[in-house]
């Protein structure tokens, strides 16, 4: 088929109907994340002292990181999905500072406790909690790499990577309000390990789930 | 696409740049020559407006960076300012807050004209034109050709690259944003299927590297392997697709070296080569299973 031809055959078919806005596409993904994240809470019977323990230096400043992590990784994944040239790369840097920022609270709290707990806390295996954050984390993830997929991602191993982190966060988040655990070490490893795995998953299945569109008929990609 | 920046430090002067994002040396995205900017500035209740000549003037510092610096001390509440070429006037209007250091930025229509007449023809295809939509695709055909003829020489390749470009972008024509910049859209596609195609391109002639060199294969098969005779070679022959059967008359009937070869179809030596390669070996295939039918 000469370039004529392809050009002949796919005007007859037109252009499809317009993907809305990375801005509609954030404000729909961040009411959704709202109101799952309700969701859960209210079905896991919000505790009394959610306020009181929001508000603790340990807790609060986590609180405050993961919801912002949340919502710079959910506009880093919806620009992402769109293929720009002129895109800037700072949109994909932007999670890593949250992540950065999660770490070093961590740490800092990890500094304080003994040594000792890291023996306790490796014993006494939680595997429940990271579970529970892949469970919380799996509808968020499935529909933001649904959204994705329907766009056009020229970037997908980045853009799997920003949902990854956006929904891995979400299960963080619901399982840091609905815990009561203030062991760094705890968090580290059951809550945030997962987070990484989570993260690590959505890049391998980038290309599978993200890069599809690409593959046109007769695709060496194929 | 114009991108206004607007910096407000605390102290006077007052700097302001326009510049157009994704500016590439040479390339698109420069604001075009003989652009002249305006502006209008709101003191309070009163109005100073003036040209570049003012207290509050532009210097064309490269063709995408705009830079003003202006001298105080104003109060000032509103500016305003538009770019003017000969096809298009952008104009926008930014509110300083009092206590804002930093007060906005803001993206503004293309002032590129092809990127422009792209736009409208989309906007148009949208809404069913399939003419539109036709020309969309041819010159985005002709846009990138022209943009990786430089790197790709064999021209079937480039049709081959041009057209899964064309696919791809047809594919993603719902992900075009009028806010955005068409040109940087299909370019970014296009670099993905040219990188993707180096990619495979190079992988492959890894392979032929290590172990498609024609003649140490062909003196690597046993002579008792090939077929007797003419007769039965021809039968085999017959029975390799077109294109294979092809090459191997040219190369071992017809008696031409691989660099004629490659000529005559229009191919690159590595293709013929590989190609060969899988039709002698489809050959050997076929006369040992045809001898193990014999005996």
């Amino acid at each position: 088929m000469t370039t004529d031809d392809l050009i002949a055959t796919l005007s007859r078919q037109g252009p499809k109907k317009k993907f809305p806005s990375p801005t509609k596409v954030i404000c729909i993904w961040i009411a959704a994340i709202t109101t799952y994240i309700a969701m859960v809470l209210g079905y896991a019977s919000l505790k009394s002292n959610i306020l009181q323990r929001i508000t603790t230096v340990f807790v609060g400043p986590q609180f405050i990181t993961l919801v912002a992590l949340i919502v710079v990784s959910a506009i880093a994944a919806s620009y992402l999905a769109l293929p720009d040239d002129n895109q800037k790369p700072y949109v994909r840097a932007m999670p890593l500072i949250g992540i950065g920022l999660l770490i070093t609270i961590l740490t800092k709290q990890l500094i304080v406790t003994l040594p000792s707990a890291l023996v306790g806390c490796v014993s006494s295996a939680q595997l429940s909690c990271s579970v529970e954050i892949l469970l919380f984390s799996i509808p968020p993830a499935a529909w933001m790499f649904w959204t994705i997929q329907k766009a056009a991602p020229i970037r997908y191993y980045w853009a799997a990577a920003m949902a990854g982190i956006s929904s891995g966060s979400i299960g963080y988040l619901i399982l840091l309000i609905i815990e009561n655990s203030t062991s760094a070490i705890h968090l580290l490893i059951f809550h945030f390990l997962p987070v990484v795995g989570i993260l690590i998953t959505a890049i391998l299945s980038g290309k599978w789930l993200l890069g599809r569109w690409i593959r046109t008929p007769g695709s060496r990609t194929k | 696409m114009i991108r206004y920046s607007f910096c407000r430090p605390k102290r006077w002067p007052y700097r302001l740049a326009v510049r157009t994002p994704g500016f590439h040396p040479g390339n698109r995205g420069s604001i075009p020559r003989g652009a002249t900017i305006h502006y209008r500035l709101t003191k309070h209740k009163s109005k100073h407006s003036g040209g570049p000549k003012a207290s509050f003037f532009f210097i064309k510092k490269s063709s995408a960076i705009y830079f003003g610096v202006l001298r105080g001390p104003y109060h000032l509440k509103n500016v305003t300012f538009s770019l003017h070429t000969a096809n298009t006037q952008v104009s926008r209007q930014i509110t300083w807050l009092k206590t804002t250091a930093w007060a906005t930025m803001c993206r503004m229509t293309s002032a590129d004209p092809q990127d422009q007449l792209l736009t409208q023809l989309m906007a148009k295809a949208r809404q069913g034109d399939t003419k539109a939509y036709e020309q969309v695709l041819a010159i985005c055909s002709n846009l990138v050709r022209r943009m990786i003829i430089r790197k790709i020489a064999d021209e079937r390749d480039l049709e081959d690259i041009v057209q899964n470009t064309l696919l791809a972008i047809h594919n993603a024509s719902h992900t075009y944003n009028t806010e955005r910049s068409f040109m940087g859209w299909i370019y970014a596609i296009a670099k993905f299927k040219l990188n993707d195609f180096l990619k495979a391109h190079y992988k492959k002639n890894e392979f032929i590297d290590d172990s498609i060199d024609e003649d140490s294969f062909v003196s690597d098969i046993d002579s008792s392997e090939l077929p007797s005779s003419a007769e039965l070679l021809n039968e085999l022959l017959q029975e390799l697709p077109p294109h294979h059967r092809r090459i191997v008359h040219l190369l071992k009937v017809d008696g031409y070296s691989i660099k004629e070869v490659c000529s005559q179809l229009n191919m690159s030596e590595s293709a013929v080569k590989v190609t060969a390669h899988r039709a002698y070996k489809a050959l050997i295939q076929k006369a040992q299973k045809r001898k193990v039918n014999d005996d």
